[in-house]
Formats: C-alpha cells, sequence, structure tokens
C-alpha cells in the first residue's frame, strides 16, 4: 500500500515538472538572430575656392584712402575640409605692391579685415596690415572641421601715402589654408 | 527505492528531451558584409554585389506559429567620436522567394535602419510548415555633407522572432 502511495507521488511529482518543462519552454519566445557587418570610408576634403582674384583700387592720390565696396565685402574665400583638426586660412602680399613707373611701396598700406563668415570659428575682424608673411585671417571651428563649407568674406583698403605717387597700384595677394597656426 | 531510482532517470530523460529538441526558427545570412568602399561627403551609393541583390537571409519555422522578421542597427557607423546618423542607412527588400507573407511596406520599399527593431517581414501560415523563405535585401548609404574622414563600421542585427 505505501508502494502504492509513493509511486502515485512520483508520478504526480514527475507530470508536474513535465508540465513546468512544457509551459516554461512554450512561454519563451524562440528567436533567432543573425549579426551583419558593414563599412565605409569617407574621404578626405580639404579645398579653397576664391571668387575673384583681381583687387583692384583704380587711381589713388597721394594721401588717399579707397576702400573697395565700403558697405559689404569684396571677395570670399570658401573652405571646406572634414580631418577633424583646426585648420587656418592665411592671407600675404607676394612681392611688393607696386604703382606707377615702378615705384615700391610697403605692403603695410595695404589692409584686409574679415567682413563676415558662415563659419563657427574666429575670424579677424580688424583691419590688419598685409605682410609677406601670412597672417591668419580665420581660424576653424568645431563644425568647420567636420566638412561644413565655410564662406570667409574680405574687404580690403588702401592707405597711400603723401609722398607716395599717384597712379594705379598692383598687388598680388596669396591666400593659403592650412593645418598649420 | 527502484521507483525513486525510476523517477529520477525519468525527470533526467525529459529534461534531455526538452533541451536537445531541434530549434524551430532557423535563419541564415549567405553574406554578412556590406563594403561601401569609399565615398564622398554629401554621396549616396547603393550595393547589390549579387546583381539585383547584396545579400539573403533565409529564414524556416516549423513551429505553426506566426513569426516576424526584424532589423536593428546595434552599432551605428562609427570612427573615433563620429558617427552618421542611422537613418542615412537604408535597406530594400528585393524579393521574398517562396514566402506568402507581408513585406513591411511592400517589396521595394526603402526603410532607414533605425537602434530599434524596426519589423521587415510577417510571415504567412503557409510559411509557418518549414518552407524556406528567401529574403533578398540590397543597401544604400547616404553620406552626411558634414561627415568627418576616416573608417566607419557599423553592425546590424537581423531578429527572427515570434512577437511583433
Amino acid at each position: 500500500m505505501k508502494a502504492y502511495m509513493n509511486m502515485t507521488k512520483y508520478i504526480t511529482i514527475a507530470i508536474i515538472v513535465l508540465s513546468a518543462v512544457i509551459f516554461v519552454s512554450g512561454s519563451i519566445a524562440e528567436q533567432a538572430t543573425q549579426d551583419m557587418y558593414a563599412t565605409v570610408t569617407v574621404n578626405k576634403v580639404f579645398s579653397m575656392v576664391l571668387d575673384n582674384a583681381l583687387i583692384d583700387f583704380g587711381y589713388a592720390q597721394p594721401g588717399d584712402t579707397v576702400e573697395l565696396k565700403t558697405s559689404t565685402y569684396y571677395n570670399e574665400v570658401k573652405c571646406q575640409a572634414n580631418k577633424g583638426t583646426t585648420w587656418y586660412l592665411k592671407i600675404a602680399v607676394m612681392g611688393t605692391i607696386t604703382g606707377p613707373d615702378g615705384n615700391n611701396v610697403s605692403p603695410e598700406i595695404f589692409k584686409w579685415q574679415v567682413f563676415d563668415s558662415n563659419g563657427d570659428g574666429d575670424p579677424v575682424k580688424e583691419w590688419t596690415a598685409f605682410s609677406e608673411l601670412p597672417k591668419v585671417a580665420y581660424t576653424s571651428g568645431q563644425n568647420d572641421m567636420a566638412g561644413r563649407e565655410s564662406v570667409i568674406k574680405f574687404k580690403y583698403k588702401l592707405d597711400l601715402p603723401k609722398d607716395a605717387t599717384g597712379g594705379n597700384y598692383r598687388v598680388r595677394v596669396l591666400y593659403t589654408m592650412t593645418d598649420n597656426p | 527505492m527502484k521507483i525513486k531510482k525510476i523517477f529520477y532517470i525519468l525527470c533526467v530523460v525529459m529534461l534531455l528531451c526538452a533541451g536537445s529538441s531541434d530549434a524551430a526558427l532557423q535563419m541564415t545570412l549567405d553574406y554578412n558584409m556590406i563594403d561601401f568602399g569609399a565615398m564622398n561627403t554629401g554621396e549616396s551609393k547603393e550595393v547589390t554585389i549579387k546583381g539585383a541583390y547584396h545579400n539573403q537571409l533565409t529564414c524556416s519555422s516549423t513551429n505553426n506559429m506566426t513569426w516576424y522578421l526584424k532589423a536593428q542597427v546595434v552599432k551605428p557607423f562609427s570612427f573615433m567620436q563620429y558617427t552618421i546618423p542611422e537613418e542615412n542607412f537604408k535597406w530594400t527588400v528585393v524579393s521574398v522567394g517562396a514566402g506568402k507573407g507581408i513585406v513591411n511596406g511592400g517589396v521595394n520599399f526603402t526603410f532607414p535602419f533605425s537602434r530599434t527593431p524596426v519589423l521587415i517581414y510577417t510571415s504567412d501560415p503557409d510559411d509557418n510548415t518549414g518552407t524556406a523563405i528567401d529574403i533578398a535585401f540590397r543597401y544604400s548609404l547616404q553620406v552626411p555633407d558634414n561627415q568627418v574622414a576616416g573608417n566607419y563600421n557599423a553592425t546590424v542585427r537581423f531578429i527572427m522572432i515570434e512577437t511583433l
């Protein structure tokens, strides 16, 4: 009788265990997964475009200050870089400023300033005398170095000394976009 | 004592049977790489290395239950601290072979990947009896205009599951 009771007890437990196993395996949602891997190489960009390379002050009299387009900018430089590092736009004169009859004047009478920029960098907005040594006109910001096109607009003026000869003055300007400060 | 032994043996056998039963949901991927190669900022590219499609998932179920295929980006395109937004990375179901279920949005509809699982395919009752359903995909990527240069890597997970 006792053996029969034990057997009944064990069979009951076995049924409960089996039911639990079936219930648990049925209630856990089955799923299968597969992973896939993707790669892309984003190319580097480091470019600069100048819209107007001719800076012509026309005829200047001794003692004149000639400012091109007084209420707006004269030309613009479009810079684009996505290296993720700071870049600089520099500006300099190449050689001397040549006037009438081959008269040369100091490059310091020729000045520039950044009129405006659309970037998040640091523009030099004060009148700054040119030199043959490139000077930083714009230092890029975080967005500028992530591939966004930055447009930097320039103004120029010429302060012709009283002892200079009146006439047309020419100069070659060098714009440089560089990683080096 | 004998009854006790038989009981223990029975329990072990039941557990082994439950554990060793074949998985009823099966999924294989014929090619698990997408290489978009070199791209310029602002450029879009579609990859289909096998002509009309890029790779193919084969799904089968013998559970007689509706199953769902989903996809999610588990790691977006990343390089150092920079990422390409996952919505710029898209999939298109090109064909479903013998499948009679429903493609989310329809065949040739393009969906952006997401960090949360997005439904791709819902099985038909005919798909739930062991038929192999070959779901072919193509993929596209658009590099944003403002994206730092570098080698970006992403991981996508396909999930076949019986709950929506």
